[in-house]
């Protein structure tokens, strides 16, 4: 699973270039000129930074599959019975699930890191140093982003016992539950639930290529507000798991 | 000295009351036996000694003291049916307990090569027989040589030579000055390796002292026939029944209590006597307790 999301992120971060040149062809095929092209390059520094964690922002479900299924697993072979009678207390046992979340966003920010470093070196001319980590707060807050969906998917997971049961639950709230109040009232309203007011820490970049896309939307900034707001839902979920934990029989 | 003191321990589900008010104390050094059938409580009480499961009331105070963590590391624990990582190997799981509790990797082989383990020990634990999952089970808990065992059902699936070697172990840390609860539905468990014993009866504690003073009673059990003459005929002849004395229409066999009432109608009808009345004799605390230890035999 694991390996499915460095994967997938990564092809489709090789295959975010393409597209764009695609549409491009099509666009000069068809010849409607009122059209601007889209910017060709989204690899260049500093902005690859903000690009590829935008991209990388829907690829965190796969992470949060795993982050279940290592939770779910110790209901199933009741190995957190094990550990708690070998000497672990229920907080110590929450703990280990965090650090596992922390292990998983650290993970996958790295691979953005790494993945960022070498095509960006490839595509921008010239070696700025101010330019490469200008927008390096980016990667920091996929890290804190993908953490805040962890925690979420852990205290899904905590709660139900179930892998599939706990995939449905995170899966209908993130794609449907959560969209209905925006949809219902203003687009804004919805901006302090948990899962959107995560997602706004890395907001679309407000280029050309990502208008394209029509997204409601699009900020070139990290806001600290957002930061706030995401860290406060983080500690939530993180402290709802333990509350669960030291509640039921194991 | 005390080792354990439970208050009042009590568990219930919904309206089942799996343990009721359980009293009772553990010395240091002395081999317990809690002893029921099938659902009396046994792995529920255990469970929450552990602090796997919460009480619904009442107490309980390791040496002394509300269990803390520093207490745990004193406690060796297994309990029910083993639970390990299915796709680790014996090594890896028990390098994962070592860790938690703060134990040598040395120590490992020691307890592997004493639950006769060692030479399947990179074997994954899914591929374990279940006697193999129970001997890893009770190395897990008496890794890093702690004072107290709690074992449930050690012998659960083993073939008889696997029995034997765990009660030999069980006996043999008996000696190293350790105090052992054992959880079993056999007397004959309980009988071979504890020095006291508790009887559980749904929940409830019907017995709680030594293991000899009660294996050594024998049951006294009431017959009537219509020939009264024949029965005392054939039980003067009989080897397990010769015991008895009348007292009016009323016979009172003594017997050891390992032949059940089934066992003696059997042996009547046999000998063509018709049973008119057949019953243990009021049911005291005593009776009441071997009449369990019979059912679950
Ligand atoms: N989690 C549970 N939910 C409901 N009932 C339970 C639960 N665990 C145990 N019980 C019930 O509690 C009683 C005692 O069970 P248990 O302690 O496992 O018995 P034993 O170990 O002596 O066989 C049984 O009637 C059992 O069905
Ligand atoms: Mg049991």
């Amino acid at each position: 699973m694991l390996s499915i999301y460095f994967i997938a992120l990564i092809l489709a971060l090789l295959g975010l270039q393409s597209i764009i040149l695609k549409t491009n062809r099509n666009l000069q095929e068809t010849g409607i000129a009122s059209i601007p092209l889209l910017p060709t390059n989204i690899y260049l520094f500093p902005h690859i930074w903000h690009n590829i964690s935008f991209v990388a922002r829907f690829f965190k479900i796969f992470l949060a599959v795993v982050m279940i299924i290592l939770v779910t697993n110790e209901y199933t072979y009741n190995t957190l019975r094990q550990s708690l009678i070998t000497g672990l207390s229920r907080g110590q046992i929450v703990l280990s699930k965090i650090f596992d979340a922390l292990i998983l966003s650290l993970a996958s920010a790295i691979l953005l890191l790494v993945f960022g470093l070498v095509m960006g070196s490839v595509y921008s001319s010239g070696f700025d140093l101010w330019d490469v980590v200008r927008k390096m707060n980016f990667l920091a807050a996929h890290f804190l982003m993908v953490f805040g969906f962890l925690s979420l998917a852990m205290m899904i997971a905590f709660i139900v016992k179930k892998a599939s049961l706990s995939i449905m639950i995170l899966l209908v709230y993130a794609y449907i539950l959560e969209l209905i109040p925006a949809f219902k009232y203003s687009d804004s309203f919805g901006d302090f639930l948990p899962l959107r007011s995560i997602n706004l820490l890395i907001q679309a970049p407000n280029t050309t290529i990502f208008d394209f896309l029509h997204l409601s939307s699009q900020s070139n900034h990290i806001s600290s507000i957002h930061i706030i707001v995401a860290l406060v839902y983080t500690t939530l979920f993180c402290l709802v798991s333990y509350f669960v934990v030291r509640k039921r029989d194991l | 000295m005390e080792v354990l003191r439970v208050n009042g321990l009590t568990k219930t589900y919904g309206s089942l009351i799996a343990v009721n008010n359980l009293t009772f104390s553990l010395k240091r050094g002395e081999v317990y036996g809690i002893l029921g059938p099938n659902g009396s409580g046994k792995t529920t009480t255990l469970a929450m000694l552990s602090e796997a499961i919460h009480p619904s009331s009442g107490e309980f105070l390791w040496f002394g003291k509300d269990s803390g963590l520093n207490q745990r590391s004193k406690l060796g624990i297994m309990l029910e049916k083993p639970n390990f990582y299915d796709y680790l190997s014996a090594k890896d799981n028990l390098k994962i307990i070592a860790d938690i509790r703060g134990v040598d990797y040395s120590e490992i082989d020691i307890v592997l090569k004493r639950i006769g383990l060692f030479e399947r020990c990179n074997s994954r634990f899914k591929t374990f027989s279940l006697g193999m999952k129970q001997r890893l089970a009770i190395g897990a808990a008496v890794l890093g040589d702690p004072q107290v065992l709690i074992l449930d059902e050690p012998t659960n699936g083993l073939d008889p030579e696997g029995i034997a070697e765990v009660r030999e172990l069980i006996r043999k840390m008996a000696g190293e000055e350790k105090t052992i609860l054992l959880a079993s539905h056999l007397l004959d468990e309980v009988q071979k390796v504890c020095t006291q014993m508790i009887v559980l009866k749904k929940g409830n504690i019907i017995y709680d002292g030594s293991v000899n003073a009660n294996a050594k009673n024998e049951i006294i059990i009431e017959l009537m026939a219509e020939d009264i003459a024949a029965l005392t005929e054939v039980l003067k002849q009989s080897v397990d029944f010769a015991n008895f004395e009348r007292k009016k229409e009323m016979i009172f066999v003594k017997i050891a209590p390992n032949i059940t009432t089934s066992i003696l109608n059997a042996y009547m009808q046999q000998h063509d006597i018709l049973l008119s009345h057949l019953a243990y004799k009021k049911q005291s605390l005593e009776e009441d307790i071997f009449e369990i230890l019979n059912e679950i035999r």
